[in-house]
């Protein structure tokens, strides 16, 4: 793999100064917009702890996705097309300062944009509502998931930005989703094959649904066991969570993180093989 | 420097745009690239600097394979394409961003030419006409000092004295290790420029010659009749007489009309094609 920290630099620096306008204008209408939807939620209900976790956390992969699907924007016409790909620039340079924008860059500056605007809705709503909430700061395991779930989203947004020519934004969403979709199905469809075929007869009893929710394969499942009141109604019952050990469980969790790798991977090859 | 061999290529199966193109450039020449429209110049040069790959054939540029688009290939390397779109910056933050990816970049020479273009230095890019912009990525171009310099069309958009800057700049500039070939449907604008001429015609490459075999093989003339002259291969009428392509049986020298020579290959190939493979 041909890669130079120098390019690199060099890279990120043109990355930055050709799409300076976009940026700034970007970050003026997230902040726009981030500040009229803390308006509208704190009219309609109370802008609270969590609602200010709700919005922080989706704000943040929404608008990390709107970005990350610019990165490859010089790909996508033909003029620009040419003048890009004939940068002396590697693939894994490209994918490198792609990385950074989409998944360390713009987090950050994403928090120094919702942060202020979290505090003046507080602060107005504290003295013109008298209204007192808990001040959300990202530091807890909440934003931890966030920050995940939006590394793993925005590497699939990458590989649609340089997938696709046109429609980026639209088509990886709905790429994303219909991954999403699939990964649900997978794992409780495998979580259930899994319990049916190691289950005993006298596991099941009758009139009881079981449910084998947010099962993650060879890591944890969640089962529930519902008992049937009247046709058509369970009460809630029995919950069971199942776990690996934790000594376990790390290596386990790094087997998702693997998919990831792929991903750049596919995204590295993409960005090798493209031709006008 | 450049080895095309057998060499095919084409956007949409059954549709080849290049077939069985061999080519072989060396270095301290400037090749005249020439065709109608759509008879596949860009994109043989889109091959050569791996914007495209070819199905078959082996290419081999500078001792590099251009599909593996490798930085130290790039950097020797320049595609003056001939739809472009420069950022929004002046001249000085675009040589500050891009010329680092060049480590031969000769900023003298980039100035030099700017001058000799009539360019102002400090201009803000997307304040200048096509035309400025164009003569701004010429002077980038040939400032990279790249050992190929491909250019798509570049007199396109260029009004008649920016055509004469932009012969006068090309013809002091090119080193002995570096080889450009120039893409043209616009001939005319490559006379007295150019060492070889390469014609492309339907899909293939149909001559390959230098201007000194072509200029030994035929004569141009201007003849008020045609009776002054013994059986043309081609003619055009002139203001005055007629201008002629002829058999040079009497070894003259005569120069080179580009114009009327791509005319009477195209129009003649049987009886000009011929004399080549002598």
């Amino acid at each position: 793999m041909n890669f130079s920290f120098n390019r690199f630099g060099y890279l990120l620096k043109l990355q930055l100064a050709v799409n300076r306008k976009l940026y700034l204008l970007g970050i003026a209408s997230i902040a726009g917009i981030l500040l009229g939807f803390m308006f509208f939620l704190s009219y309609v209900s109370e802008f609270g702890y969590e609602s200010q976790e709700f919005v922080f956390a989706t704000g943040l992969i929404l608008s990390s996705a709107v970005f990350s699907s610019t990165i490859f924007r010089q790909f996508a016409r033909t003029d620009d097309r040419i003048m890009a790909m004939m940068l002396p620039a590697s693939a894994a340079e490209r994918l490198a300062v792609a990385l950074l924008l989409a998944i360390v860059f713009y987090p950050f500056v994403f928090i120094l944009i919702c942060i202020p605007c979290t505090l003046l809705v507080n602060y107005i709503n504290l003295h013109w509502n008298r209204y007192e909430s808990g001040f959300y700061l990202p530091v807890n395991a909440t934003a931890l998931y966030a920050f995940l779930l939006n590394i793993c989203i925005q590497s699939l947004v990458l590989l649609g930005a340089i997938w696709f020519r046109r429609h980026v934004f639209v088509k990886s969403a709905v790429a994303v989703c219909l991954l999403v979709f699939a990964v649900v199905l997978v794992n409780n469809g495998s979580a259930r094959t899994m319990i049916n075929k190691s289950r005993t007869a006298e596991f099941y009893q009758r009139d009881t649904l079981y449910n084998f929710d947010s099962a993650v394969p060879y890591y944890s499942i969640n089962l529930q066991a519902h008992t049937k009141v009247a046709d058509g109604m369970y009460n809630i019952g029995h919950y069971y969570h199942v776990a690996l050990r934790p000594a376990v469980q790390i290596p386990f969790l790094l087997i998702p993180a693997l998919i990831l790798v792929l991903l750049w991977c596919v995204t590295w090859m993409k960005i090798r093989e493209q031709q006008l | 420097m450049i080895s095309l061999q057998h060499l095919h290529f084409s956007y949409r199966k059954g549709r080849p745009v290049l077939d069985d193109v061999s080519l072989s450039l060396r270095p301290g020449r400037i090749y005249g690239l020439l065709g109608r429209n759509g008879a596949g110049k860009s994109s043989l040069l889109y091959n050569i600097c791996g914007l495209l790959f070819p199905q078959s054939g082996k290419s081999e540029v500078i001792g590099f394979d251009p599909s593996k688009r490798e930085p130290s290939f790039l950097q020797q390397i320049y595609l003056l394409p001939e739809v472009f779109r420069l950022p929004d910056m002046d001249i000085a933050q675009y040589l500050q961003l891009f010329t680092p990816f060049y480590p031969a970049f000769d900023h003298s020479g980039f100035h030099q030419y700017l001058e000799v273009f009539e360019i102002p230095r400090n201009h803000q890019l997307s304040a200048l006409s096509h035309g400025q912009q164009k003569k701004v990525l010429i002077a980038f171009a040939i400032a990279t000092r790249a050992k190929v310099l491909l250019m798509d069309e570049p007199t396109n958009g260029l009004d008649i004295p920016s055509k004469h800057q932009f012969r006068k700049v090309i013809a002091g500039s090119l080193a002995e290790d570096q080889c450009m070939i120039i893409s043209t449907h616009q001939v005319k604008d490559l006379d007295s420029l150019i060492d070889e001429v390469i014609i492309m015609d339907g899909t293939h490459v149909i001559l390959q010659e230098p201007v000194t075999r072509i200029t030994e093989k035929l004569s141009f003339r201007h003849v008020m009749s045609l009776e002054e002259t013994e059986a043309p291969l081609y003619t055009e009428g002139a203001l005055k007489g007629y201008a002629v392509v002829a058999v040079n049986r009497r070894q003259e020298h005569s120069r080179l009309d580009m114009e009327m020579f791509f005319n009477a290959v195209l129009l003649e190939k049987k009886s000009i094609l011929p004399l080549f493979k002598q």
